[in-house]
């Protein structure tokens, strides 16, 4: 580990990261960009990298973009990114009372020591995992891949239905291009570049660069927008002190949010308002959530960046995507010919090392860049609007390019921004859309080898204890709220 | 508008599941030991009878939802977005005739001017992010820019 721990100190991996978290700063304080988009878009840049600088400067994009995202949402209350909505509520309240740099750098802190613990659990928990992980049949992977999938349809924003409507689309765009069986092309309707299905980049740059693009140009009175309040100066030892006194809930929170971001289909924005909302039902003072209280800043921006190193579990042992930057990730692995899951702790232990060496000193490189971000913040944040849509749809469309010179996964990343962009409107979640677009080609061919062992028999498919426990919990994913609901209605009656 | 949209996007899904449906029932059969097996019609075909019903319930609860939901105006933001759109494609027949810095350099300051951006900051902020990603993208991780049929060599 310590060869590892060296190795990623070499100037071919260290640039780039660092690189990537100035990057990352300038995604996560600008509200509108999402870490998933900053992730999207530095991928076609990793692209000819050795594997362990993609996996750093995919890292370096996540942690910071996470943690600059509460800069806005503490200043102006506006999240930067979907994971610093429950840092608007005490951080901006703080501001507001004229203590918003109290707020930041206790955020700043909480962000590296949650990353930290975050990123200790991976490491705990990823090898031992990794190894029972070895022993799924097909018909396991199969459930796993679906109940990845249901949690996502399930967790993300809107209604379930139109979750799983999400998820099925996924599945059936992932369809597209050579059979994986039997090398028939399936709906490419004659087009040699649609053989090799739908570039799973361009589909994701369209998701959440262009569609993200087209909202904001679509709301003519934001594009000029850019304000800012005063907000005070940063003091680090007063805020260690802070942090002190609040050392339980600093790993209560991060404890939870690893626990949250593990989930497949949960992430840092689920994991952010889980913590928030335990810390407020457990504390001895809940009025005072909602009011600039400590404990309200502290919870969500711990748990936030904890989660992170949560969603690498189920993604590098069972290769299935703890949240849609994970699922980006899966895809970039695949992309620089890796396999994720548990047999990436045999072929390629050394980079497994190496992305647990970039996560824990990603969190010591966060608190310099993190500062450096929070003084330069004012100036990105009064970058107008329309000047940055227009400087991430040319990215959009270069990063789009680049990854197989061709001017046809341009219209790809088009026709998937402008869907994206309708789908949010009528409420349809993206990240399920995604994953299943990653998911997919697993899916498919587990359940197809699986039924092929069986000759066709269910029995396999579904009486077996993993598999049965998968599909318990599949169920209860969908059907759990409703059941307890009714229960404690007729225990009320 | 969304109650429109709902509408034409559940019956679109039910169309998309029919089409899929019947393209796969041309594809060949599986057979291994003289058995039939999940062929490559099986998993778009189960996908197509899960569509089916989201897209109808999509299409059904619009209807019964009465009133037009009030959503988002379409006004100016709408032609905006229809703006990127359209350049977009012309940007992109821009990019495989005068290549990457050139079509990019009109692109660019097209959209920043027709965003209420001032002349001068357009002008910066295109070249900035041209040379950025000449830099970036073409010298430092050496991917190949489209040069175009005019042979510009950026």
């Amino acid at each position: 580990m310590f060869e590892e721990i060296l190795a990623v100190f070499r100037p071919a991996i260290l640039f780039p990261w660092l690189l990537s978290m100035a990057f990352g700063v300038l995604i996560g304080g600008t509200p509108g960009l999402t870490a998933t988009m900053g992730v999207a878009l530095i991928i076609p840049v990793t692209y000819y990298m050795e594997p362990l600088a993609g996996m750093a400067m995919i890292l370096g994009v996540s942690f910071t973009s996470i943690f600059t995202g509460d800069i806005p949402a503490t200043l102006l209350r506006i999240p930067g990114t979907p994971a610093s909505g429950a840092a608007t509520l005490d951080g901006y309240e703080l501001t507001k009372q004229g203590r918003g740099m109290e707020a930041l750098s206790l955020d700043l802190l909480c962000s590296a020591i949650g990353g930290f613990i975050g990123i200790l659990l991976l490491m705990a928990v990823a090898p031992p995992l990794a190894k029972f992980a070895l022993k799924f049949t097909n018909f396991q992977y199969f459930w796993l891949g679906i109940f990845g999938l249901s949690m996502s349809a399930v967790l993300s924003a809107g209604k379930p239905l139109n979750g799983v409507l999400s998820a099925t689309l996924g599945l059936l765009v992932s369809t597209v291009g050579m059979d994986i069986t039997t090398g028939l092309p399936r709906f490419t309707g004659g087009n040699m570049e649609l053989l090799e299905g739908i570039g799973f980049i361009p589909a994701m740059v369209g998701l959440f660069g262009l569609s993200e693009v087209l909202k904001n140009v679509g709301d003519a009175k934001l594009l000029g927008e850019s304000s800012i309040p005063e907000f005070g100066r940063i003091s680090l030892l007063g805020t260690l002190k802070i942090i002190l006194r609040n050392k339980m809930t600093v790993l209560k929170a991060s404890l939870l949010g690893t626990c949250v971001g593990a989930l497949p289909g949960a992430g840092a924005d689920i994991a952010a308002w889980v913590a928030y909302g335990m810390e407020k039902k457990t504390s001895k003072n809940p009025e005072e959530f909602g009011k600039g209280s400590i404990k309200g800043v502290i919870a969500p921006t711990s748990a936030n960046n904890a989660a992170l190193g949560g969603t690498w579990i189920p993604a590098l042992v069972f290769g299935v995507p703890g949240d849609s930057i994970t699922a980006i990730v899966l895809g970039a692995m695949l992309m620089y010919g890796l396999r994720p899951g548990p047999l990436i702790f045999q072929e390629n232990l050394k980079l497994v090392h190496g992305i647990f060496a970039v996560g824990l000193i990603s969190q010591l490189f966060l608190i310099p860049v993190g500062l450096i971000g929070i003084r330069v913040f004012g100036k990105i944040l009064r970058m107008p609007r329309n000047i940055v849509m227009v400087i991430v749809l040319i990215f959009s469309v270069i990063g789009s390019y680049a990854i197989r010179n061709s001017f046809f996964d341009i219209y790809i990343m088009a026709a998937f921004g402008v869907a994206g962009f309708f789908f949010e409107y009528l409420d349809i979640p993206l990240p399920p859309l995604i994953l299943a677009i990653i998911l997919g080609p697993m899916i498919e061919d587990n359940l197809r080898v699986g039924l092929i062992k069986t000759h066709g028999g269910l029995g396999e498919f579904i009486f077996d204890p993993i598999c049965l426990t998968l599909i318990f919990l599949i169920l209860f994913v969908f059907f759990g709220g409703p059941v307890m609901k009714f229960f404690r209605r007729k225990k009320g009656e | 508008m969304k109650k429109t949209l709902r509408i034409l996007f559940g019956v679109s899904l039910v169309l998309v599941s029919l089409w899929v449906i019947r393209t796969s029932s041309t594809f060949p059969e599986a057979v291994s030991a003289g058995k039939k097996i999940p062929g490559p019609a099986f998993f778009p075909v189960l996908l197509s009878v899960v569509l089916i019903p989201c897209g109808l319930h999509q299409a059904v609860s619009a209807l019964r939802s009465g009133t037009e939901a009030a959503g988002r105006r379409w006004g100016s933001g709408a032609a905006n977005g229809a703006i990127v759109i359209l350049s977009l494609v012309v940007y992109v027949q821009l990019m495989q005739w005068m290549g990457y810095a050139l079509s990019t350099f009109i692109f660019s300051m097209f959209l920043l001017l027709r965003l209420r951006v001032g002349v001068l900051k357009a002008l910066a902020v295109t070249i900035i992010t041209v040379v950025f990603i000449l830099l970036v993208f073409g010298r430092l991780f050496q991917i190949q820019l489209p040069l175009g049929e005019l042979g510009i060599p950026w």
